[in-house]
């Protein structure tokens, strides 16, 4: 039979959605921005996804880099700052149709909700979270993050910050049920774009740190990365990410990494003289929160209904004392 | 031969055996033309012989008062007590399963969960129970398992053989076995008409429940997304917010709200409206529709499944019919069904979906959607073809329709010549339409119908089922015998033929069922009490002539010929069929037979008789070479390819001596050079001649440094663009140009000049048009790229102001 | 009958003293089974025919040490021939099973003056001569102050029928009581059956045979009975806490989710909906901390339907800025707050109504939102029905405040009709139309109709910045004001379907007393009894307490004096430094006095027990006697 007419018929009034059908609102993001980059990198996965606008949620904190979902053209939800990871499990419990990102600053993800980062990650919903990491409270003017690396001077810290900086990948790591985590850069929009990818076809939750240029505040924080590539270890594999030769021109330090091997992925993670770009770890076969949690089938109203008439038999009193329907759960 | 037994079946079969047979071999009478009795005349009885072979003669007087005792040709004669036997039957029947008593008992044991002797103990009991069974459906069919389970059971254990222990085990054993049984409520039958057509009803429910499991979760899913399509939408009606509603829905216990004013506020500010009428009538029609095939979707097999299993009995144009009508259904079916499914997506649009829809029909239908729909049964038996109907089952096999047809014979129609008549032989016919799906076998060939039957229900077009279940012909022979001899004596071989099952012919077509596919006649061996008391183990074929004797209706084409009457020129029927006697007076065929008294007689075919086996055995030999059993064409290429190997080899063998010697020769010559060469050194190192002077060696020159090492890139990009430049001259540095794939979108350019840049399909920045504005915008943009990712290139216009400074600028960026 | 053996003799009328009324105590240290005692005692008085109330008496620990003043846990049954709504006031028969823990409730003032106490034995011959003499101070003191102390060998009469008697007195207990109030023993009989169903014969036969001794004991030793005429059961009750009620109601009102965080005295309520949750495809999901509780259910709000999530005042401490978001964003929400003691940790496992202004007016900036308080077990459950309804219909936040008195007191109330319009509705997945906005708010009542995720057309970034009707971050100077006004006025349009709510007693006299929440049954029984003695005293219950119903200061001023009755602090105008200047009033007071201009006065404490309508009937006759 001709079948295939059947669908091709179902299925061309679709239209195609370029790169500019997600854009939202007019972006206001200093110039030279690092946010710019990974605005486009979403922007392009959700065209060559071609996912519907109406079915992708972009869920962020507070900070510059959650000024994102407004930048899209897709249903977002600009909450509080700290709690975008949970909300987004909120969004995402009963939603298995929705797709949902996650963007948050360092201070977002690191400092004000390291609690539900931790959480998310034990969790393993099935999610993309991206962790703009510039290092530094941009929105509120230049004040100590987490991540702010040990001696700077800040707003806050003006004699430089007493502390090493927390390492967002080996927190990560270390947290039981950790599925899928990424370091990127978002000055190479080809590798960002890769990474971004393999996270959104991770069955969990996948936790990429991009380290981000805040051309206000740290100008100078990662021009030794971008003048010297060769200081990234970009992490290659056939189940992690591969890359253009262009892109293997610039990227000359290289490591074949297997995204299954744990331990390295901590030492990696752990190592200070090289910055590792890729997939550090990934592990599909880790259960889903929402999928733990999912009923075997819809219930009904019905189901509701006789629930709720059990539950009053058991506390149920009847007329002239007799148990009507009671008698019988009682000699269960 | 049917039944088959393998080893252990025949231990089992021994224990279970209730009563053992005494030596029961049949006996030889003495041969009477080695010691002739009084008066025999060879002449005589070999005219008699003849006389009855070729023309059917015979006298009055031959013939016994009474007759001849009623025998069995030798080989059935072993198997006659079936209940002894492991076999396809009884089975037992449930309404959506029909399958051997045999394969019910094996479960049983599989799950005793005992081990060791308990477990043996356990097996034996319930083998033993399965042979009363057995003999038990023999004589009255159609008792329910349960039922006769008991009546066994019982019986077992009133046997006054068993001890106390012994009957409190085999109790115990029996009674665990019975809370474990499946099927209980079934009914056991025995080999004939009934079970098949159980068999065919259970396929049926069976198919057409897999069928609608593949779509159950759709099509629920669907629906229930539509229906909650509806309540947002009634939710959204000005129903909804009516006082009446609002106050159910809000239980407000206290009595504390107003619900008039909450409905008028409501209804003011109009908060939802309700869904244009068009798309929930579209909504409603289409969940009606699908309704209407609901309960095919129902976990449970429905009562009254929209796709009844009730066969058409005899009348093909009825079945074809019936399709057309289900095909009208099934797309209405579906057409809802992808209305539905678009708008629970919200991705029916009317102008496009419309027309689309109104114009649907089967054409539409892809392969997953018809595979809801189960094929139409039609069952045709004798009478069908008694009246003639075959032309319309020729047609209906050529349609390729979905019919499932059931061809159930008691009989297989004879011509004149005894040959099997045209409704025997369809299976043959159909598989050469090579599109159909074939399954032909005897009711005794139970597992084998079955699965040609499974195969040809989910098979896409018209399925063609074959069963003979031998009830007509009159004889005492059990009817699963019947059956079974048929298909062995290749009256009625078993074949299955699967269109849709592979590229090769050889993998759609099997005959690999029948009994020693590779003969042309199944040969078993059977021992015998010779005249002189030894026991004779003797070879025995089983022929086309010896499943005719067993039918009484062709008693006079044969003649039990009392020894006194036999002849030297005798030959057993296969034999005769082989040689070149047929048609002559050369040789007498006959079949070896044992009569009640158990002793070995011969009955004499007539000659129409004994060549139906010629025409049998050569129908047969086509289907098996068809079916790639000793195929020629196969034999004939693995000559031709076993003679050009050796051939091959013979060359290679030759072509290593040639070389060999060769290099013989060669090496010699060498050994010779070798030792003239070692006295002429041994002779200079005597200082005979003076050394000969040392040549320098020229040493390679300094090589010019080729590429210059890598230069750390500045700002990670020129690495890729200096590469470039080194690759293709072409490209000089005087145009400027942007390292797009490296462009993080930052929008820094445009702010400059946003006709000078633009962005890909990537939103990564590229120069668009570099006359669109002056090369300090270049510049400019270059310097405050944040990836430095842009090369301003050479100045085009030399009148630019200031060009010394900015070429100076664009500098460590080109 | 195996009861009737154990049954003596029938009580003559000679010792049967017929009350309406009367309240048992029973009380024990930790993990003794007082608690299972009192609820099963309740629970046949109930069935029988009583109307009863029980309510457990918690210490603050789980197991604290043995023989503590402070460690009593237990149960208070009160059982009526007339509709009981309260605890009562003080216990007229307690049953101990140690002096100690006589001592805290009788210092806490729980025991009627004179009342029987029946005091397990055991400690008298104590090998510890510290406790053995103990018992004999305490059982002396008691005597002398007047109880009737009957000392029970308890202990020793359990030792007859297993060999760990510390398990099986609770059953002893039952029996004794059964016999003083004359219950029908099969009644218990099927009553243990259901308890240990689980667990079996071997568990339940014992526990009978307590039941039985304890019955037979008593017949044989104690000279009294009492009757609680029995008024009947007119149609099919259902008895559980209003904790259980809640979970019900999450159940009815047709949620998915119910995000939240273990605390007391809310904890029990999740407890429950966690068993039978998952039957009906919800999920309860216990977050790592009361915020993301909080922003869980919000989440699941805003993609889906309604969620709630149930605390208790530090919880609601922890959720405040997420409220605040749920207003903002107008997702719909149901907050239960299980109020307890404050401020700050509190009072964990006591009762308070502490937390009515912070629910109100608790959230920094104006984030007008819905708060309802339930009076009765009854309205727990229905009260969450009605709150998903507002919350989904107004889109916003519905504050339901109930307290640790409901949550584990336990009534009989007729049993609900389920009605399939009390769920909640499947999602809207259709496109929205074309002319809508995200914030399309109707210029009259602020309504607007709420964007799902998954609806085509309606994609907008929800932000908790001001914004404007198209969810675009607001920079211009008139955008907040239009979003706070159109919030702020759904408030008002919710309030136009308020009734005003019903005076109780006449419509006009010398006193009102005004109440919110779970005082209401011991208000009225108290207003009761002052107007059967012909005092001019009516009272008010609000359920709504923001927005308020129109009506309320007609009502106010058609008294002479207006009194609220709360449990929660307030100034004492004795106290020498407290005038009317800076007097703090009790949370209603300061709402009634706020809105109304009425001189509104309060009487409440923060005891942390309930209160108790002997109490309100003394302050009514003193504030009526004052003039």
């Amino acid at each position: 039979m001709f079948g295939l007419k059947n669908e091709c018929v179902l299925g061309y009034e679709e239209e195609y959605r370029t790169i500019e059908d997600y854009q939202g609102r007019i972006v206001r993001w200093c110039p030279g921005c690092g946010d710019n980059g990974i605005l486009s990198a979403v922007q392009r996965l959700c065209r060559d996804e071609q996912l519907s606008p109406e079915k992708t949620v972009f869920v962020s904190g507070i900070g510059c880099a959650a000024r994102l979902p407004h930048y899209m053209s897709t249903y977002g939800f600009h909450g509080l700052h700290g709690r975008a990871l949970v909300t987004a499990q909120g969004v995402k419990i009963r939603r298995p149709d929705l797709k949902v990102f996650v963007n948050m600053g360092d201070g977002d993800c690191c400092s004000i909700g390291t609690a539900h980062w931790i959480h998310s990650v034990r969790l393993n919903m099935d999610m993309v979270a991206m962790l703009h990491d510039n290092n530094i409270y941009g929105l509120t003017k230049n004040q100590a993050s987490p991540t702010t690396p040990t001696g700077r001077k800040t707003a806050t810290t003006p004699r430089g910050t007493p502390l090493r900086p927390l390492n967002p990948l080996t927190t990560t790591l270390g947290v039981t049920n950790a599925s899928f985590v990424a370091q990127v850069v978002e000055w190479l929009p080809e590798l960002l774009y890769n990474v971004i990818r393999q996270a959104y076809h991770h069955k969990g939750f996948a936790f990429i740190r991009i380290l981000q240029r805040c051309p206000h505040f740290m100008p100078d924080l990662f021009t030794s990365l971008l003048d010297d590539p060769s200081r990234l270890l970009l992490l290659r594999h056939e189940n992690g990410i591969q890359v253009s030769d262009a892109m293997g021109r610039i990227l000359k330090t290289q490591e074949e990494h297997d995204p299954s091997d744990l331990h390295r992925a901590r030492e990696l993670a752990e190592s200070q003289e090289r910055v590792p770009v890729g997939i550090l770890y990934r592990n599909e076969s880790v259960a889903r929160y929402e999928d733990l949690r999912r009923p075997a089938r819809v219930p009904t109203w019905e189901d509701r209904q006789r629930l709720l008439e059990n539950t009053f038999d058991k506390f149920g009193i009847f007329p002239n004392g007799h148990e009507v329907t009671t008698g019988a759960t009682q000699k269960e | 031969m049917q039944p088959k037994k393998s080893r252990r079946e025949r231990a089992e079969a021994e224990d279970v055996a209730v009563e053992a047979e005494d030596d029961g071999l049949p006996k030889e009478p003495p041969l009477p033309w080695q010691t002739p009795p009084q008066g025999y005349d060879a002449d005589a009885v070999r005219a008699e012989l003849l006389a009855f072979h070729l023309y059917g003669h015979r006298r009055p007087a031959a013939v016994p008062p009474g007759g001849v005792p009623a025998a069995v040709p030798v080989a059935l004669h072993t198997h006659l007590d079936l209940a002894a036997v492991r076999h396809d039957y009884p089975v037992v029947a449930t309404p959506d399963e029909c399958l051997p008593l045999g394969h019910v008992i094996d479960a049983l044991i599989a799950r005793s969960g005992l081990e060791g002797d308990d477990e043996e103990r356990f097996r034996r009991h319930v083998l033993r129970l399965e042979a009363r069974l057995r003999s038990a459906t023999l004589d009255e069919p159609g008792a329910v398992l349960g039922d006769a389970w008991s009546a066994a059971a019982a019986a077992l254990a009133g046997d006054e053989a068993l001890s106390e222990d012994q009957r409190s085990v085999l109790r115990d054993n029996l009674g665990r076995a019975r809370a474990a049984l499946e099927h209980a409520h079934g009914t056991l039958l025995s080999c004939g008409r009934d079970a098949v057509l159980e068999l065919f009803r259970a396929e049926l429910a069976r198919d057409r429940h897999a069928r609608s499991q593949a779509w159950r979760d759709t099509v629920a899913e669907v629906v229930r997304r539509a229906e909650e399509l509806l309540q947002v939408d009634d939710d959204h009606s000005p129903a909804a917010q009516s006082p009446e509603h609002l106050r159910d829905a809000t239980a407000d216990a206290g009595g504390e709200v107003d619900f008039d004013t909450m409905s008028v506020l409501l209804s003011e500010s109009r908060i939802a409206e309700p869904l244009p009428a068009s798309r929930r009538e579209r909504v409603e029609r289409a969940l009606d529709a699908i309704r209407e095939l609901g309960s095919l979707f129902d976990p449970a097999p429905p009562v009254a499944p929209p796709f009844d299993d009730e066969p058409v009995r005899n009348d093909c144009a009825a079945a074809l019919e019936r399709h057309r009508e289900r095909m009208e259904r099934l797309v209405s079916f579906f057409r809802a069904l992808h209305v539905a499914r678009l708008e629970v997506d919200n991705r029916y649009r009317e102008p496009v979906h419309d027309a689309f829809f109104a114009g649907f029909d089967a054409r539409y239908l892809t392969r997953e959607e018809i595979a809801l729909c189960p094929g139409v049964a039609l069952v045709l038996d004798d009478a069908f073809f008694d009246n003639g109907g075959v032309t319309d089952l020729l047609e209906l096999l050529a349609s390729g329709a979905p019919v499932k047809i059931l061809v159930l014979l008691d009989d297989l129609h004879m011509d004149d010549d005894l040959a099997p008549g045209v409704p025997a032989r369809l299976g043959a016919m159909a598989a050469a339409l090579g599109n159909v799906s074939v399954a032909q076998a005897p009711a005794s060939a139970f597992a084998f119908l079955r699965d040609g039957l499974r195969e040809g229900l989910s098979w896409s077009g018209t399925a063609l089922f074959a069963a003979y279940t031998g009830e007509s012909a009159p004889g005492d022979l059990p009817v699963y015998l019947r059956a079974a001899s048929a298909m062995d004596a290749r009256l009625f071989p078993a074949l299955s033929f699967q269109p849709g099952r592979g590229r090769r012919l050889a993998d759609r077509i099997d005959v690999g069922v029948n009994t020693q596919p590779e003969r042309d006649w199944p040969e078993e061996s059977f021992s015998y009490r010779a005249a002189n008391g030894a026991t004779v183990e003797a070879p025995t074929v089983f022929t086309t002539a010896d499943a005719l004797f067993c039918d009484g209706r062709l008693a006079g084409n044969f003649w039990s010929v009392p020894p006194e009457k036999w002849h030297a020129h005798m030959v057993p029927v296969a034999e005769w069929v082989g040689g070149d006697a047929v048609g002559t007076d050369a040789a007498i065929p006959y079949v070896t037979v044992v009569d009640e008294n158990g002793d070995v007689g011969r009955a004499v075919p007539t000659r129409r008789a004994a060549e139906a086996a010629l025409r049998c055995r050569d129908a047969w030999r086509h289907l098996r070479e068809t079916g790639g059993v000793a195929n020629s064409f196969v034999h004939d290429a693995l000559d031709a390819e076993r003679t050009a190997l050796a051939e091959e080899k013979r060359r290679e063998v030759e072509e290593i001596e040639r070389t060999y010697a060769a290099n013989l020769e060669r090496d010699l010559g060498e050994l010779a050079q070798e030792i003239i060469s070692r006295i002429a050194s041994q002779l200079l190192a005597g200082g005979a001649l003076p050394a000969a002077p040392a040549v320098a060696v020229p040493k390679a020159a300094p090589r010019p440094a080729t590429a210059p090492a890598e230069v750390p890139a500045p700002a990670g990009a020129p690495a890729a663009g200096a590469t470039e430049t080194k690759e293709e001259e072409a490209v000089s540095f005087d145009d400027p140009y942007i390292d797009t794939p490296l462009c993080t979108s930052c929008n820094d350019c445009f702010k400059i000049n946003t006709m000078m840049f633009a962005y890909d399909a990537n939103k990564q920045a590229y120069i668009k048009d570099a006359d669109a504005g002056p090369y300090c915008d270049l510049v400019r943009a270059a310097e405050i790229c944040p990836v430095k990712i842009i090369h301003p290139g050479k100045p085009k216009n030399p009148d630019e102001p200031g060009l010394d400074d900015l070429v100076a600028r664009a500098a460590k960026f080109n | 009958m195996q009861a009737a053996s154990a049954q003596p003799r029938e009580a003559s009328p000679g010792d049967t003293a017929r009350v309406e009324e009367h309240i048992v105590e029973i009380i024990s240290d930790s993990g003794e089974g007082a608690q299972t005692a009192g609820q099963m005692f309740g629970t046949i008085s109930a069935k029988m025919g009583n109307s009863v109330w029980t309510v457990e008496i918690i210490p603050a620990e789980i197991e604290p040490p043995a023989r503590s003043t402070a460690g009593a846990s237990g149960n208070r049954i009160r059982l009526g021939s007339f509709p009981i709504t309260n605890a009562g006031d003080e216990a007229d028969i307690v049953v101990a099973f140690n002096d100690q823990v006589l001592i805290g409730r009788e210092k806490a003032g729980e025991f009627k003056p004179g009342c029987t106490i029946l005091l397990d034995n055991v400690w008298k011959d104590h090998a510890d001569p510290a406790v053995a003499s103990q018992y004999a101070e305490t059982v002396a003191d008691f005597i002398d102050r007047g109880y009737r102390v009957i000392e029970v060998p308890m202990e020793e009469e359990c030792r007859k029928h297993m060999e760990n008697p510390r398990r099986g007195k609770n059953m002893f207990v039952v029996g004794m009581l059964c016999y003083i109030y004359v219950r029908d023993v099969s009644l218990v009989h099927g009553e243990i059956k259901f308890k240990f169903r689980h667990k079996g014969e071997k568990v339940i036969a014992p526990n009978v045979k307590l039941l039985e001794a304890g019955y037979a004991w008593a017949g044989q030793n104690l000279g009294f009975r009492f009757e609680v005429p029995l008024i009947g059961v007119a149609e099919p009750e259902v008895v559980f806490n209003g904790n259980t009620a809640i979970a019900l109601g999450v159940v009815a009102a047709g949620m998915d989710v119910c995000a939240m965080y273990p605390i007391t005295p809310a904890t029990s309520a999740s407890h429950y909906l966690s068993e039978i949750f998952d039957e009906v495809g919800g999920v309860v999901h216990q977050a790592e901390d009361e915020i993301a509780a909080c922003a869980f259910a919000i989440g699941a709000s805003y993609a889906g339907k309604c969620a709630v999530t149930i605390t208790s005042g530090p919880g609601l401490a922890l959720k405040t800025e997420l409220q605040a978001l749920s207003v903002m964003g107008e997702v719909p929400l149901v907050l239960v707050d299980v109020q307890r003691g404050g401020p700050s940790t509190g009072l964990p496992t006591k009762v308070e109504q502490g937390d009515l202004l912070a629910a109100c007016f608790g959230t920094p900036g104006d984030a007008p939102k819905i708060v309802m308080a339930p009076a009765t077990i009854e309205d727990c459950f229905y009260s969450i029905i009605t709150a998903r309804k507002i919350a989904e219909t107004f889109r916003t936040l519905v504050l339901v405040l109930t307290d640790a008195n409901l949550a584990t007191g336990q009534q009989a109330f007729p049993r609900p009709h389920f009605n399939k319009e009390w769920l909640a509705p499947p999602i809207d997945q259709s496109p929205v139309p074309r002319d809508k906005d995200p914030y399309d708010w109707d210029p009259r009542t602020g309504l607007s109709q709420r964007f799902i995720p998954g609806q085509p057309g309606g994609m907008h970034t929800l932000t908790g910045l001001a914004h404007t009707r198209d969810s675009r971050v607001a920079y211009e100077p008139g955008a907040n004001q239009e979003g706070c006004r159109h919030r702020s006025l759904k408030l008002a349009a919710f309030q136009k379907t308020l009734k005003p709510p019903q005076v109780y007693g006449d419509a006009e006299g010398e006193l009102l007393v005004v109440g919110w929440g779970s005082t209401k049954g011991a208000i009225e029984e108290a207003v009761d009894r002052a107007r059967r003695d012909g005092l001019k005293v009516s009272s008010l219950h609000i359920k709504f307490l923001q927005p308020m119903a129109s009506g309320i200061r007609e009502i106010l001023q058609r008294f002479d004096r207006v009194t609220t009755v709360e449990i929660n602090y307030s100034d004492s105008l004795d106290d020498d430094l407290i005038d009317e200047d800076n007097r703090r009033y009790a949370n209603l007071a300061w709402l009634l006095r706020a809105r109304y201009l009425v001189d509104v006065d309060c009487w409440s404490n923060v005891h942390g027990q309930p209160m108790k309508p002997g109490a309100i009937g003394k302050m009514i006759r003193s504030k009526l006697a004052a003039d």
